[in-house]
C-alpha cells in the first residue's frame, strides 16, 4: 500500500492535564505538573516528588462512568488507557459503525501491576489480582470498555513500548490487515517501578533537569497517551481531519547492556537514521526533536552524543517534555507523539524547562523558551527502553 | 510469497531440548503442574551470566541461540518475543522484597530482570544484534501477535531471516495463584486444568531453502465474542481461501484443557471428522499457559518433519487456541 500513514485523533491523560486542550494548554504556560506523592501508597511519599495524574481511581471510574460493581476489575493502568483512548476515538470523530473496524495496539511496562502489589502484601485474600495483573489485561480493558471487537496487542519493551505499539499499528494498516488502529501507550505509577528505578539510584528527589549538566535523574510519571493511525484515504473517504503524517518510524537494538545506553548512543543512532531514511528526509528536514531526555546522567549523555553523530554542526531545535511529565514509561511515547503532533498542529516548540548548564561534551543545549514563530513540518521523537531498545517516530505536516 | 519455517525448537515438559529423534510424550503432571525438561545451559550461556538468569531468560536464550545456530543464522533480522506474564520469578522476588525491606535497600537485580523484553533484550546482547527488537504480550495471542509481526516483516523484505519465540515460566507462587482463583487443578481434584511452562523458538524467512520444508500458509487471529462464533465455521472460514476443507487436513491440534469451560469452545462438529490418529490436545503435552500456541507450533512441525511420514504428497496441519476473553487464533502449515 502507497497510502500514507495519517493521525485523526489524539487522546493524553497525563500529570500536566486529563486532555488534549488541557496538556497543550500546560505546555504553553510551562506549566509541569510534578509534585509530591498524594495517590499511590508508599513509605516514600515523603521523599519523592512524581507527575501523577490528578485524579484518584474513584474519580477516574466515575468519568468513565464503571459500575460500581465493576470497578475492582480495573487497574489504574486500565483506567488510564481507557481515559486516553476514548478521548482519541473522540477526536477522530469514529462513528459507531467505523469503529467496527478498529484495531488497538497499546503498550506498557508493568500492567496491572498498581492492583498486585498492594494485594501482595495480604496474599491469599483476593488472588483474583493474577487476572488483572498481565499487561494484555489493560488492553483488553480499554477495549471492552469502548466497544473494540477486532485485533489488540500489546508491546512491552520498557520505555519505548508505545512507539513500538504505534510501528506494529502502521504496518497492520500497510498490510492490509486493520484499516484503523488505535494505538499508543499506558502505565500508572506503582510502587514496584518507583522502588525498582530507585534501587537504580536513578531517581532524583529533586524536579528533574533533563540535559542539565547537572541533572541528577529522572522523576517517574504515569498517563495514558494514543493516536488514531489511518491511511490516508481512508480519513479523506469519511471526510475527517487529517491531523499530521507518521513519515518514519524505525526500531533498533543498542546490544551494550541490559539497563545502561551506550557511550556512542549506537542504538539511538541507528533508530533515528533509520526512520529519516524510510521517511526520505535529510538530517536538515528536521525542524524540532522530542528528545527521551529522561535527566538521567547515563541516557541524557548517550542520546545527546547519538543526536550530535546524527546532525553534526546542524543539531535542530531539541527538548524533553519529561521536565513536564515525569518519566511515564511505556505511555511516554505515546504521550509524546500525542505532544509531536500538537507541536506540528500549533507550530510549537516545547521549552526543556529547568535547564542552565549544558554538558561538557558534546555540548549541546535544548531549547529554554516556547517558540512559536518556527515553520515546523518534521518532527522526530525517541523512545528508549531498558534491554537495548530503541525507537524513533517522525511526523510530518501534510 | 510463502513463509519458510528454518529452523524451530523448543525447551518443554515433553521432550528433552536435546533429543532429535522426534519422539514426544506426554508428560504426567506432578501436583497439576507441568514443568520444563530443562537442558544444562551452561553449553549455551556463560556461567557468570547465568547465575543471575531466571528460568524464563534461560530458557528462552538457550532456545534462541540453539534455534540459530541450527540453521546457521549468526544475526537475525528482527527477534521477536512473546510472554503473557513476563518474567515472573524476578516479579515476585522484586514483590518480596519490598514487603519484607519495606521498601528499603533493595537489590536492583530481580527489578532489571523481570522487564518483559528481557529475553529478547539479552538475545541481542549475546549475539551482539542491533536489529528490530520487539516483545509481545496479550494473554494467549501473544505469540500470535508477534508471529503476525514476523510475517508482516517478510511481506515487506522476504529475505530477511526473523527469529520469533514465545516463552513463559511457571513458579511456585503463580501456579498457586492460579490454583487459588480456580483456574488451574490442584492435582486431586480433577477439576482445572493443568499449569504448563515453556519455550520455544522458529526462524522464518521468506525464501525457501529446501524442498521439503515446512510453510506457515496461513495464521489467522479471530477476536469477537464468543457467542458470535461456531469453532468449526472459524476453522473452515481459515481454510476456505486456501481452497482447502477440514478433510484435507492431516493433522489438528486443538488447544482445549481440562478446565471445564474450556470444553464448550471446542465443541461442534469438525470433533466427528477427526480420529485420535489425526487429532491432538496439545496442552496434554506443554501444560496451559499463555504462550502455548508456540508448543504447537514445535509440535506440529516436529511430527510433519519426521521421516515416517510421506513426503510426496502435500500434508497440511492446523493448530486452533481458544482466546480468554473470546476469539481464536488458528495457524495453517503445509509441507
Amino acid at each position: 500500500m502507497n497510502d500514507r500513514i495519517v493521525i485523526s485523533g489524539l487522546g493524553v491523560v497525563s500529570a500536566i492535564g486529563l486532555d488534549v486542550s488541557s496538556n497543550l494548554q500546560a505546555l504553553q504556560n510551562e506549566t509541569h505538573g510534578i509534585g509530591p506523592i498524594q495517590y499511590l501508597d508508599t513509605v516514600h511519599n515523603d521523599e519523592f516528588v512524581v507527575g501523577e495524574v490528578k485524579l484518584s481511581n474513584t474519580a477516574l471510574c466515575d468519568q468513565l462512568m464503571i459500575a460500581e460493581s465493576d470497578r475492582s476489575n480495573y487497574t489504574r493502568t486500565a483506567l488510564l488507557g481507557c481515559l486516553a483512548a476514548k478521548e482519541a476515538i473522540e477526536i477522530a470523530g469514529l462513528s459507531d459503525s467505523e469503529m467496527k473496524e478498529v484495531a488497538l495496539i497499546s503498550g506498557t511496562t508493568v500492567g496491572g501491576m498498581d492492583r498486585s502489589e498492594l494485594e501482595w502484601d495480604n496474599r491469599g485474600a483476593d488472588p483474583s489480582f493474577i487476572h488483572t495483573h498481565p499487561c494484555g489485561d489493560s488492553t483488553d480493558k480499554i477495549a471492552a470498555l469502548l466497544g473494540i471487537n477486532g485485533y489488540r496487542t500489546t508491546l512491552s519493551t520498557a520505555c519505548s513500548s508505545a512507539a513500538n505499539a504505534i510501528i506494529h499499528g502502521i504496518r497492520l494498516i500497510r498490510s492490509g490487515r486493520a484499516k484503523r488502529v488505535i494505538a499508543g501507550g499506558v502505565d500508572a505509577l506503582s510502587r514496584f517501578t518507583l522502588n525498582g528505578f530507585n534501587s537504580l539510584m536513578i531517581v532524583d528527589k529533586e524536579l528533574c533537569r533533563p540535559f542539565d549538566a547537572t541533572r541528577r535523574g529522572l522523576n517517574l510519571g504515569e498517563g495514558a497517551g494514543f493516536v488514531v493511525l489511518e491511511a490516508e484515504s481512508t480519513v479523506k473517504e469519511r471526510g475527517a481531519d487529517i491531523l499530521c503524517t507518521i513519515s518514519g518510524y524505525a526500531n533498533a537494538n543498542d546490544a551494550y547492556h541490559q539497563t545502561a545506553s551506550s557511550p556512542d548512543g549506537q542504538g539511538a543512532y541507528l533508530a533515528m537514521t533509520k526512520a529519516m531514511e524510510l521517511a526520505g528526509l535529510a538530517f536538515d528536514d528536521i525542524d524540532y526533536i522530542n528528545a527521551h531526555g529522561t535527566g538521567t546522567d547515563n541516557n541524557d549523555q548517550s542520546e545527546a552524543t547519538a543526536i550530535k553523530r546524527v546532525f553534526g554542526e546542524k543539531v535542530p531545535p531539541f527538548s524533553s517534555t519529561k521536565a513536564y511529565t515525569g518519566h511515564t514509561l511505556g505511555a511516554a511515547a505515546g504521550i509524546e507523539a500525542v505532544y509531536s503532533v500538537l507541536a506540528l498542529q500549533n507550530q510549537l516548540i516545547y521549552p526543556n524547562l529547568r535547564f542552565t548548564q549544558a554538558i561538557e561534551e558534546p555540548e549541546l543545549s535544548p531549547e529554554t523558551t516556547l517558540q512559536t514563530t518556527g515553520v515546523l513540518k518534521h518532527v522526530l521523537s525517541n523512545s528508549f527502553g531498558f534491554g537495548g531498545n530503541n525507537s524513533t517516530l517522525i511526523f510530518s505536516k501534510l | 510469497m510463502g513463509i519458510y519455517i528454518h529452523a524451530f525448537n523448543a525447551i518443554s515438559p515433553a521432550a528433552p531440548f536435546e533429543s532429535t529423534d522426534g519422539t514426544i510424550a506426554i508428560p504426567q503432571a506432578v501436583e497439576g503442574a507441568l514443568y520444563c525438561q530443562e537442558p544444562v545451559y551452561k553449553q549455551y550461556i556463560a556461567p557468570k551470566l547465568l547465575r543471575r538468569m531466571s528460568r524464563a531468560v534461560k530458557m528462552g536464550v538457550a532456545c534462541a541461540l540453539e534455534n540459530l545456530k541450527q540453521n546457521q543464522t549468526e544475526q537475525p533480522d528482527a527477534i521477536l518475543t512473546a510472554t503473557g506474564l513476563g518474567c515472573v520469578a524476578d516479579t515476585v522476588k522484586f514483590l518480596d522484597q519490598m514487603t519484607e525491606n519495606k521498601e528499603t535497600l533493595l537489590n536492583p537485580t530481580a527489578f532489571i530482570q523481570s522487564t518483559h523484553n528481557t529475553v529478547s533484550g539479552q538475545i541481542a546482547l549475546l549475539l551482539q544484534c542491533k536489529s528490530y527488537n520487539l516483545t509481545f504480550t496479550q494473554n494467549q495471542f501473544s505469540f500470535e501477535t508477534a508471529l503476525l509481526e514476523g510475517m508482516m516483516l517478510l511481506e515487506e523484505n522476504a529475505q530477511q531471516k526473523i527469529l520469533v519465540g514465545g516463552v513463559d515460566e511457571l513458579t511456585p507462587e503463580s501456579h498457586q495463584l492460579l490454583k487459588s482463583v480456580r483456574c488451574a487443578t490442584d492435582g486431586t481434584s480433577g477439576k482445572g486444568y493443568v499449569a504448563g511452562e515453556g519455550a520455544a523458538f522458529f526462524t522464518l524467512s521468506g525464501e525457501q531453502t529446501k524442498e521439503d520444508q515446512i510453510e506457515l500458509v496461513d495464521l489467522k487471529i479471530v477476536c469477537a465474542s464468543d457467542q458470535d462464533l461456531e469453532i468449526t465455521a472459524v476453522m473452515e472460514a481459515l481454510l476456505q481461501p486456501h481452497q482447502l476443507q477440514l478433510a484435507d487436513i492431516d493433522l489438528l491440534l486443538t488447544g482445549e484443557n481440562d478446565e471445564r469451560s474450556s470444553q464448550k469452545y471446542y465443541g461442534g462438529e469438525f470433533n466427528d471428522r477427526f480420529d485420535d490418529q489425526s487429532r491432538l490436545s496439545f496442552k496434554n503435552y506443554c501444560g496451559e499457559y499463555d504462550t502455548a500456541s508456540a508448543y504447537a507450533l514445535w509440535h506440529a512441525c516436529t511430527i510433519m518433519s519426521s521421516s515416517n511420514r510421506r513426503t510426496d504428497e502435500a500434508h497440511y496441519a492446523l493448530i486452533i487456541n481458544h482466546y480468554k476473553v473470546g476469539g481464536y487464533a488458528l495457524f495453517l502449515l503445509k509441507r
